[in-house]
């Protein structure tokens, strides 16, 4: 090997060696990191593809809930309106 | 059951070859991936491994490491080197050649006299600019150039893309060569 510098390496503080087999610690650095680290959202993988959240979840929820309403009233309204024929003929 | 390091120690200490399969079960895992980062092969890999926890019954005692989980990992990278010399020499590549290669930017040369003197001085170095560092960079920095871990690896570990990760372990690099040219080590 002609670097020196990688087997120089191996001796690095073991502070250093520890804290970096951690990787818990890692992550938790990771989704941590602050404007002074330097990265910004394009930099993390799955940028603009957006994670699901709750306030998602409960939107969708909602909009779900609103649409199955609709649906009853309209038949409703078309069972009043079938009645409403149905007494007018006889 | 996982045994603590100093019960280990203690299996060392007491010529016990349980202190070998303790240790193996506790960081025999992080041991294979520090070889095998180095040398993309299983074999070699195995053989390194088996090495590392040899070099630690033939030094505790006297030794008595502490912390145990560096000292074995140590090991494991030195026989790891060690035998990736051997490889390179027999003209058989492998995944570590990518990362020697971004550092070889700041080499002396190997015949120097004062080999020894100058990898503890550059260590002792490379512990200051490791100090200056910000956590992540701190950490991408030893999971780079400690572990040897690929990019992709670092990527999935961090949540970084590999093209980010790419230019800002090479500042990484750069800076390093710049802390070991005021230190008037780098070539």
């Amino acid at each position: 090997m002609d670097n020196i510098i990688i087997k120089a390496m191996t001796d690095i503080d073991d502070r250093f060696i520890l804290e970096a087999a951690d990787e818990e610690h890692i992550r938790e650095v990771f989704s941590n990191l602050t404007e002074e680290d330097g990265f910004t959202d394009d930099d993390f993988v799955n940028a603009g593809e957006g994670d699901e959240t709750e306030s998602d979840t409960a939107a969708e929820e909602g909009e779900a809930k609103k649409e199955k309403v609709k649906r009853i009233c309209r038949k409703s309204a078309k069972r009043l309106l079938l009645v409403a024929v149905i007494s007018a003929l006889f | 059951m996982l045994l603590e390091n100093n019960k280990i120690i203690e299996l060392f200490l007491a010529r016990s070859e349980r202190a070998i399969a303790a240790i193996s079960e506790k960081y025999g895992k992080l041991c294979f991936k520090v070889a095998f980062n180095i040398l993309n092969n299983h074999e070699d890999t195995e053989e390194c491994v088996n090495d590392a926890y040899l070099g630690a019954w033939n030094t505790i005692p006297p030794k008595k490491p502490n912390p145990l989980q560096a000292y074995i990992l140590k090991l494991t990278r030195n026989h790891a080197l060690n035998r990736y010399d051997y490889n390179s020499a027999k003209k058989r590549a492998s995944g570590m050649t990518t990362c020697l290669e971004e550092l070889e930017f700041c080499l002396s040369s190997n015949d120097d006299p004062e080999k020894a003197l100058e990898e503890k001085q550059i260590t002792e170095y490379i512990d200051e600019f490791i100090e200056t560092l910000s956590d992540c960079n701190r950490l991408l920095f030893v999971r780079r150039f400690w572990y040897a871990d690929t990019y992709e690896q670092l990527s999935v570990l961090t949540g970084i893309k590999v093209s980010t990760l790419k230019v800002r372990i090479m500042r990484l690099r750069d800076s390093l060569r710049d802390y070991l040219c005021e230190k008037g080590v780098a070539a």
